[in-house]
C-alpha cells in the first residue's frame, strides 16, 4: 500500500477491517452473570471484562490468529497480507452472543516476508506487501462477501461463535430459531479526520455493510459502534422477521403464539439500549445512523405490534351464542 | 430436529422422497435445511433443480466442509432453483424457507479423521439455531457418512437435539431383507451406534421405515388389467406384509408408503398440487403420501417407544 509517513515502530495504519456476527446463545434459560463470565473465559488466565449497566455485557480476551494471504483487491493492484487478526466474543444480558474479528492494515516494512516474531510484536496488524491503492483494497474487502476469499475475517468470527456455542457449559437447547446476522465493516483511517459512518444493506439476507472513517484514536470507539449496531440490527430483524410473522401465522392457523411473543417482550425488548451514553463521539455517530435508518422508531412500532398480538391472544372475545 | 434418511440399496427413491418431504414441511411454515451427505454422488441439487449444484457445487460443499474445513454454503431454493414450485414458496402465506446444503462435484467417500465428528456436531448445532428441521440425506448402504453422524449424535452437545431415522426400501422381498440387515445386521446401524455410545434400544426406537414405489391397486387400475394379475398382486402384497411384520418392520414402524408414480420414475423432482390438479402429470396419491409422511415426522405419539 502507498505510504504516507513513516514511524519507527512501523508504518501507521491506513485501513481497519472487521466482521461481527450476532446470534442467540444456544441455551434454554438466560445465563447468570457468573456463567456468562465463565463462558467468555476463552483464554485461561487472561481477564474477562464486564459492564453491568445499562445492560450486562461480558467481553472475552482478544485471541490472535496468524494470517498470510492474498488480498481481494477491487479494480487493479495486488497485495499480500501477513500478520495477525484479533478476535473476541461478547455476551449481552446472558442471551446474545457476538463474535468479532478485526484487523488493521499497514504498508509492509520490507518486500519479503519476515519471521513470525516480527508480526507478533503488533497483534491485530497485517502488513501489506505490494502497493494496491487503499480504496481498491477497501472495496475489494466489502464487495466480496462469499464464499470467503482473501482476508477471511468471516471464518474467524464464525469460529468464535461456534467455539462458544459448543461449550459444555450450555445445554444446547434452541430457545428461539433466528438467523445469525453479519455486519462487515471497513474504516478509512486518517490522522485528523472526524468519525463518519455510512450503512448499506447487501444483496444477501442478514448481511450489512458499514463504511466508516476516523482518526486512529477513534478505532476502539468505531469497533464498538459496529458491535452495537450489529446487536440492534439483529434485535430489529428478529422481532420484525421472526417473532411478528410467526405469531400472525400461528394466530391464523389457530396455534398458540404466546411463547415467542413473551420471549420477545421479556428477553429481547430490554436489550434495546442505544450506546449514546458511551462518549460524545459515539452519541453523534449513533444519531447520524438513527437519522437515516430510524431504527428506534421501527423497533418501537414492532414492540407495539407484539403487545397488540399478545393482547389479542389473551383477551379472546366471547363467542356469540 | 434432525432426520436421517438412509437406505440399503440405491434407486429406492430415498432422495426424491426426502426432498418432497422437505418441501412439504417448508410449506407448513417450518424452516428446513436439506443436507446432501451422499458424498460420492450428490443428487439433491438435481432434484431441487438448482443448476449450480446439479451434481454438487464447485467449492464449499459439505464434502469440503469436512475434508478442507471450508464453510458449508447454503443455497436458498427460492433463489437458486429453476423449479417454479420452489421459486414460489416465499409467496405462499405462512410458508417458510427451504435451504440446500449441497455436496461437492468431485467429492467421493472419505474416511473419518479424528476431528470430523466434532465438526459434524458443530454443523448440526449451528443449523438447529436457525432451522426447525434438518433432513440429512445419507448415501445408500453402510457408508462413512452413517458412521460420522452416529458418532456426532452420540456426543453430549447434541443430547438436546431430537434425532430420527427413516430407512427407505422398495416393496420387494429382497429390499425388505436388505433394509432389515441395514438396521439389525452385524454391521448394521444399531451395532455401529452401540459401538459409538448410543443405547441400542433407544436408537432402534428412533428408526422408522418408508416403503417406496408401492404399486397401489386402487390407483393403478390401468396397469393391472387381468383379474388373475390383481389376485396374485394382492396375495403377494399380503406375503410381503407378513414378512415385514416378522422382521419388526411392520405397520407400527411404518412412517410412510409412497405409491409407484410414473412421473417420479422419469423425472425426480419436487411436485406440488398443480402437477396433480392443473397438469395432471402426477398422481394425487403421491402428493398425499408426501404430505402424510411429512406430518408423521412431528407426530409425537407415533415416535413414542414401542
Amino acid at each position: 500500500m502507498s505510504r504516507t509517513t513513516t514511524e519507527r515502530d512501523g508504518a501507521p495504519a491506513v485501513l481497519a477491517f472487521g466482521e461481527v456476527r450476532t446470534c442467540l446463545i444456544q441455551n434454554l434459560g438466560t445465563l447468570s452473570p457468573s456463567a456468562s463470565v465463565a463462558l467468555m473465559q476463552l483464554t485461561p488466565g487472561a481477564p474477562v471484562s464486564k459492564a453491568d449497566r445499562p445492560v450486562r455485557r461480558v467481553v472475552s480476551p482478544e485471541q490472535v490468529t496468524g494470517v498470510d494471504c492474498r488480498l481481494q483487491v477491487a479494480r487493479e493492484g495486488r497485495g499480500r497480507a501477513i500478520g495477525t487478526v484479533l478476535s473476541h466474543a461478547t455476551v449481552t444480558n446472558g442471551r446474545i452472543l457476538q463474535g468479532i474479528a478485526h484487523v488493521t492494515l499497514t504498508p509492509a516494512s520490507s518486500k519479503d516476508r519476515r519471521e513470525w516474531r516480527h508480526y507478533l510484536q503488533r497483534p491485530g496488524v497485517v502488513e501489506v506487501i505490494g502497493s494496491p491503492h487503499p480504496h481498491n483494497v477497501l472495496d475489494g474487502y466489502l464487495a466480496d462477501i462469499s464464499p470467503a476469499r482473501g482476508l477471511d475475517l468471516a471464518s474467524i468470527s464464525d469460529r468464535v461463535i461456534d467455539e462458544v456455542q459448543m461449550s459444555s457449559r450450555l445445554d444446547h437447547t434452541t430457545a428461539l430459531r433466528a438467523s445469525t446476522a453479519v455486519v462487515r465493516w471497513a474504516v478509512t483511517l486518517a490522522p485528523d479526520s472526524g468519525p463518519t459512518v455510512g450503512i448499506a444493506k447487501s444483496d444477501l439476507p442478514n448481511v450489512h455493510i458499514i463504511r466508516l472513517s476516523g482518526a486512529p484514536d477513534h478505532l476502539p470507539m468505531l469497533i464498538r459502534f459496529c458491535e452495537e449496531f450489529a446487536l440492534h440490527e439483529w434485535l430489529l430483524t428478529t422481532v420484525q422477521d421472526v417473532i411478528v410473522p410467526r405469531a400472525e401465522t400461528d394466530i391464523a392457523r389457530d396455534r398458540d403464539p404466546l411463547d415467542s411473543l413473551l420471549f420477545a417482550l421479556n428477553e429481547l425488548v430490554p436489550l434495546w439500549m442505544p450506546p449514546t451514553h458511551l462518549s460524545p463521539d459515539m452519541k453523534v455517530l449513533w444519531e447520524v445512523m438513527e437519522s437515516r435508518t430510524h431504527y428506534s422508531r421501527l423497533f418501537e412500532r414492532q414492540v407495539a405490534r407484539i403487545r397488540d398480538l399478545r393482547d389479542q391472544v389473551k383477551i379472546r372475545p366471547p363467542r356469540r351464542l | 430436529m434432525l432426520i436421517f434418511a438412509t437406505s440399503d440399496k440405491g434407486g429406492t427413491g430415498r432422495s426424491v422422497t426426502g426432498c418432497n418431504m422437505a418441501y412439504r414441511r417448508a410449506l407448513q411454515g417450518e424452516a428446513v435445511a436439506y443436507l446432501d451427505f451422499d458424498f460420492g454422488s450428490p443428487t439433491a441439487g438435481a432434484i431441487f433443480d438448482v443448476p449450480k449444484a446439479e451434481r454438487g457445487v464447485d467449492s464449499c460443499g459439505l464434502h469440503s466442509y469436512f475434508t478442507k474445513h471450508t464453510e458449508a454454503q447454503q443455497l436458498d431454493t427460492a433463489l437458486h432453483s429453476d423449479s417454479d414450485t420452489l421459486r414460489d414458496l416465499p409467496r405462499i402465506s405462512g410458508a417458510s424457507r427451504l435451504v440446500l446444503l449441497p455436496g461437492d462435484r468431485d467429492g467421493g467417500e472419505f474416511s473419518i479423521s479424528a476431528d470430523m465428528p466434532a465438526r459434524c456436531a458443530q454443523l448440526f448445532l449451528k443449523l438447529d439455531r436457525e432451522f426447525d428441521l434438518c433432513i440429512v440425506d445419507l448415501s445408500a448402504g453402510r457408508s462413512y457418512a452413517v458412521d460420522l453422524v452416529l458418532e456426532a449424535t452420540a456426543r453430549p452437545e447434541l443430547a438436546a437435539l431430537t434425532s430420527r431415522w427413516l430407512v427407505f426400501h422398495r416393496w420387494t422381498k429382497q429390499h425388505i431383507v436388505a433394509a432389515h440387515g441395514l438396521v439389525f445386521g452385524e454391521k448394521g446401524l444399531l451395532k455401529a451406534g452401540e459401538r459409538r455410545g448410543h443405547d441400542a434400544q433407544r436408537l432402534n426406537n428412533s428408526v422408522r421405515y418408508v416403503r417406496t414405489a408401492v404399486v397401489d391397486l386402487g390407483v393403478d387400475q390401468e396397469s393391472v388389467t387381468r383379474p388373475a394379475q390383481a389376485a396374485w398382486l394382492r396375495a403377494y402384497d399380503r406375503k410381503l406384509r407378513e414378512q415385514a411384520d416378522k422382521l419388526r418392520m411392520g405397520r407400527a414402524r411404518l412412517a410412510g408408503q409412497i405409491p409407484y408414480d410414473p412421473m417420479l420414475q422419469w423425472s425426480e423432482q419436487v411436485i406440488d398440487d398443480s402437477d396433480v390438479s392443473g397438469l395432471k402429470i402426477a398422481n394425487q396419491a403421491t402428493v398425499q403420501a408426501f404430505e402424510d409422511l411429512a406430518a408423521k415426522l412431528s407426530d409425537e405419539r407415533f415416535w413414542e417407544g414401542l
